[in-house]
């Protein structure tokens, strides 16, 4: 890692100048700390709703229940604290707070939205929802900002390669959307929000039922115009401008039923839909705007889950899976074959994912099981196509006590398919705990990773290619996790250095007749460094988040005789991310200021310097009061979005929102 | 309590520390007496488009003279570009623009702004008339190419308008419909209406006048993605301005060819077009192939001096990074190559 900071550029870049401007910003920004450190002085009475833990227990890193500090790479959460902690009401909103999780996003709510872990593309990051697949094989690539938080109960987010666990896509990292389960307490809830751009929600949950049989359900809509004041500048003039054909509708409803048959058998039932309606608008090239674009997603699921615990050793799992998605493209401007473009994508996939779990003694530990899935998709853009799906994988936990502790996670997955090559993945992981209070524990991992070919990359009409092949990536890392409590503060920090490199990357290149055709033909590397810090001062007088990401993802190979984009930073991946939360709770108020920074980006692939993406900042705050009368609970909240107007963008073209406000009101029965 | 003071100044210290944002360098920007203007696109939505000058006689590049000499980017998709008058008028679609440039100093004359409209290519009558297409308005723009007002924002024409010239005081223009028109539309200046229609082979797209005054149009024939056996076969129209008919075809079969794009007609008498394997060169006289493969390499753009009767093959490689200009002598021999912009699709010549 010593040689990594001083062999790249990373710090080469560093100035003092930068470093004073940015601490002069902070320090600025401090006062507003120091304010509520102040109020909380005077007001001062401690809440025990935000307590760091060190022994957060995670599902994703293993297929089984670990913590956090115990695994061989890192695993982040967002937890219903976070999840208050943030601003929004998309996974997008959440997910922009966690470590190595880079945002892409083409203009405010709805707006699409896509994430890249660890420097790879939006398409190398395989999205789950309980542990079942929620990536198409269309595109790879989900729009988080069209997933409501509504039934969320929280997020994991294994970044690192795991394809010896969840198989393809699984390259940049793995995002399980882990919703709320049916409790079987009669809960009820209702929640209105209005903010700018006439933006306005409801939402309703409730449940109930008893040890044996538990309901839950919930309906969301929020609608807005999207129609946003931004800058734009053709060099000559500055123009304050206002978003066109951006409004959205979104609709999200479920039900999840819960049946206990007896103490060792688990069955439940979730059914989602939803429904995403909005205005898909260009790119702003000039200060006239006439969008005319829309796009709409209807996505549902069926997830049939039964846990069954056939001894003390043995526990069973069967997953059913039913996935439809349905997306239409509509737009008037663009006139293609005598008529206006609009297009359909129908995807179905189903899957079985039996999983069993054996614990042979308190230190040794085996999954096993297989992935049974069939996927189709029929558009008037891409061949009718079915891929069928077979995969076996196996994964153990094993602890030594030589003297200190270490585990071992070897694992290892194959992945057949009907339509494409398959794969075998491997991957060893170790973590030796030096300490346990103080906590210090080291972790490594190394695997092999993949992703096959999209049915865009194979079958697209006119330019899909049937000789493709997966691409292959190799992962490793190597981190240290470390923390203490004592009545002071609690602390936790981690650091992670990894290195991705990944090989037969598929890109489309133009070919004769201004056709273009998709090929394995690029190397990439993506290397980098991610620290985050949770910070809990005097029982949550003031908590602290902070996460800063290093990246440096590189084109390493030569598409031709001369290409200048060999060696070359990949176009819009910032080199540096970073997230600071500070939060306070107390006598019912709770007050979070989230600052951000994004570093620029190149938008050429041979790295012009006179086409960037510019650093930007932004601060989000937010403020809530709650309280509890006999079995009702109130709660308001209040969230501002870029309070300092800073006019950015992540993704040229596509301005994002000036200060933005949205209000919150929340009635909950229990 | 100590432990957690230095996490927290370490925060403190990391979070000051960012890296500076990358400085572009200062360009260059030349008086150009005789060279070649290469017209760089630039990504779709990336307001890349650049225009880069290449003086063969000292042998020297100039990357963008546009920035260089107005300190901003030249737009978003510059389709187009012709010299009147020691002015260049550059099509900038993507951002509804016209950009008027001086030839000498490079500085912005003016700009003609077209909100609603997709100008894509330009011709320039006289001093008082010039006229673009709107690719996706099925429609010609005509303004005063000197005060640089719109004389009529809209005339109608065919399907997805691209290529347009100026023959026999008339403005003749390619209705492309991507394949779904095959005609070619006659404008008369002094009423700016559309006098004439003329059937050509489908997806006509470029189109130029030869040394004989005759109009060659390049149909690209229809490309069917879904099944390409319906596919049909590029040509090459003759037309005689004055009683707007066909006077010769010269077809290109699906087999041998592809789909033939782009044109370069010379005054001594020939012509190029950009074929499957290569460089097609055909006479203009005898409206007949001379050579169906007369340079082996395929290219985004192309272009031939007049004067020194060199072909310029502009080849945008990735879409994605700089392209490279590929200078032929007319022998067919490399003579030479330069870098440009991203996606060089125009080359014309200042003589």
């Amino acid at each position: 890692m010593r040689n990594y900071f001083y062999d790249h550029i990373f710090l080469a870049q560093l100035s003092f100048q930068g470093w004073a401007f940015c601490c002069y910003q902070f320090f600025v920004k401090k006062i507003i700390i120091i304010s509520l450190l102040f109020f909380r002085a005077l007001f001062g009475e401690e809440d025990s709703t935000i307590v760091y833990r060190l022994n957060d227990v995670v599902v994703t890193g293993t297929r089984s229940p670990v913590a956090v500090e115990k695994l061989s790479s890192t695993v982040q959460i967002a937890d219903s604290v976070l999840i208050a902690q943030s601003n929004g009401t998309s996974i997008a909103d959440v997910l922009s707070s966690i470590s190595g999780v880079s945002l892409r996003n083409y203009g405010g709510t709805a707006a699409l939205q896509s994430i890249s872990l660890r420097g790879m593309g939006s398409d190398y990051s395989l999205i789950l929802i309980n542990g079942q697949r929620f990536t198409t094989f269309q595109t790879n690539t989900v729009d988080v900002g069209i997933f409501s938080l509504l039934d969320v109960d929280r997020i994991e987010v294994a970044a690192g390669g795991n394809s010896s666990l969840y198989g393809t896509d699984a390259v940049g990292g793995v995002v399980n959307i882990i919703t709320k389960k049916p409790t079987g307490k009669t809960t009820g809830t209702f929640a209105g929000s209005v903010g700018s751009f006439g933006m306005n929600s409801y939402q309703f949950s409730g449940g109930g039922g008893n040890e044996q049989m538990s309901l839950l359900a919930s309906v969301r809509n929020e609608r807005g115009r999207n129609d946003y004041e931004f800058y734009f500048s053709d060099g000559i003039n500055r123009y304050k401008l206002q978003r066109m054909g951006s409004d959205y509708l979104l609709s999200n409803y479920s039900i999840s039923a819960r049946s206990m048959f007896d103490t060792l058998a688990v069955s439940m039932i979730t059914l989602r839909y939803s429904n995403a309606d909005r205005g898909q608008p260009d790119a702003v090239t000039s200060n006239y705007q006439n969008n005319l674009a829309r796009i709409n997603d209807k996505d549902l699921i069926l997830n049939i889950v039964t846990d069954i615990e056939l001894s003390n050793e043995w526990t069973v799992s069967f997953p059913i899976s039913i996935y439809n998605k349905h997306q239409t493209y509509r737009n008037p401007n663009i006139i293609t074959n005598g008529s206006p473009v609009s297009s359909f994508y129908e995807n179905n996939n189903i899957s079985f994912t039996p999983l069993f779990q054996i614990s042979m003694s308190s230190d040794h530990m085996l999954n096993a099981g297989w992935d049974i899935a069939v996927a189709s998709i029929s558009s008037n853009e891409v061949h009718s196509a079915r891929r069928e799906q077979f995969s076996g994988f196996i994964s153990s936990q094993n602890i030594f006590h030589i003297p200190y502790e270490i585990i071992m996670y070897p694992s290892v997955r194959y992945d057949s398919f009907s339509d494409t090559e398959g794969a075998l993945s491997p991957k060893i992981g170790i973590n030796i705990g030096i300490l346990d209070q103080p906590l210090l524990r080291f972790r490594s991992s190394y695997g092999k990773n993949y992703r096959v070919p999209t049915f865009n990359d194979l079958y697209w009409i006119g330019g899909g290619n049937l000789s493709l092949k997966p691409e292959h990536s190799k992962n490793y890392d190597i981190g240290v996790i470390a923390g203490c409590n004592d009545e002071f503060a609690s602390v936790l920090v981690e650091v992670n250095y990894f290195a991705i490199n990944a090989t037969d990357k598929i890109v489309w290149q133009p070919i004769a007749g201004n056709m273009w055709l998709p090929k394995n033909l690029q190397s990439v590397s993506s290397k980098g460094v991610e620290i985050s810090a949770k910070v809990n001062i005097l029982k949550n007088i003031l908590t602290i988040q902070y996460h800063q990401n290093f990246v440096q993802a590189i084109k390493t190979s030569s598409d031709y005789s001369g290409d200048e984009t060999e060696n070359k930073i990949l176009a819009f991946v910032p080199q540096e991310t970073s997230t600071f939360i500070l939060g306070s709770s107390f006598s019912g108020i709770s007050m979070n200021i989230i600052y951000s920074i994004t570093g620029y980006r190149y938008e050429t692939a041979n790295n012009n310097p006179r086409f960037i993406l510019p650093t930007f900042d932004k601060v989000d705050v937010n403020l809530s009061y709650g309280f509890t009368l006999h079995s009702m609970s109130v709660r308001f909240k209040i969230e501002a979005n870029n309070i300092f107007n800073n006019d950015y963008q992540m993704i040229s073209g596509y301005p994002m929102p000036l200060k933005n406000y949205m209000m919150t009101s929340e009635i909950s029965f229990y | 309590m100590r432990q957690t003071i230095t996490v927290l100044f370490s925060i403190s210290i990391l979070v000051g520390c960012r890296m500076n944002d990358p400085i572009a360098p200062v360009q260059e920007n030349p008086v150009v007496i005789k060279g070649v203007y290469i017209l760089n696109e630039g990504g779709f939505t990336k307001s890349n488009a650049s225009l880069t000058v290449y003086v063969p006689d000292s042998n020297t590049v100039y990357p963008d003279v546009f920035s260089a000499a107005n300190n901003r980017s030249l737009g978003d998709v510059a389709n187009d570009i012709v010299i009147h008058n020691n002015k260049a008028y550059i099509v900038v679609n993507n951002s509804h623009k016209i950009e008027i440039i001086s030839t000498e100093t490079h500085k912005s004359l003016g700009t003609i702004q077209v909100p609603g409209n997709s100008p894509f290519k330009i011709v320039i009558l006289n001093d008082s008339k010039g006229y673009f297409t709107n690719l996706y308005k099925n429609s010609v723009t005509a303004f005063n190419p000197t005060s640089y007002a719109i004389i009529k924002e809209n005339i109608p024409v065919g399907l997805n308008p691209q290529g347009i010239t100026a023959a026999n005081g008339k403005i003749f223009v390619c209705n492309s419909g991507y394949g779904f028109d095959s005609t070619v539309s006659v404008i008369d200046p002094n009423i700016d209406t559309v006098v004439a229609t003329i059937k050509v082979g489908k997806s006509p797209a470029d189109i130029s006048v030869d040394s004989d005054g005759e109009i060659i149009v390049l149909c690209n024939g229809y490309s069917d993605f879904s099944n390409s056996s319906n596919d049909t076969p590029g040509s090459i129209f003759i037309i005689d301005p004055k009683s707007y008919t066909v006077t010769s075809t010269i077809l290109l079969p699906l087999a041998t060819y592809g789909h033939p794009n782009e044109l370069a007609i010379s005054n001594k008498g020939y012509g190029f077009t950009v074929v499957n394997s290569g460089i097609l060169k055909f006479d203009t006289k005898s409206n007949s192939i001379i050579s169906s493969l007369f340079i082996s390499k395929t290219s985004y753009s192309i272009a031939v001096d007049n004067v020194s009767e060199r072909i310029y093959l502009g080849d945008a490689r990735d879409f994605a990074s700089n392209g490279k200009i590929y200078v032929y002598e007319k022998n067919a021999v490399l003579k030479d190559s330069i870098t440009t912009g991203i996606i060089p699709g125009t080359i014309i010549f200042k003589q």
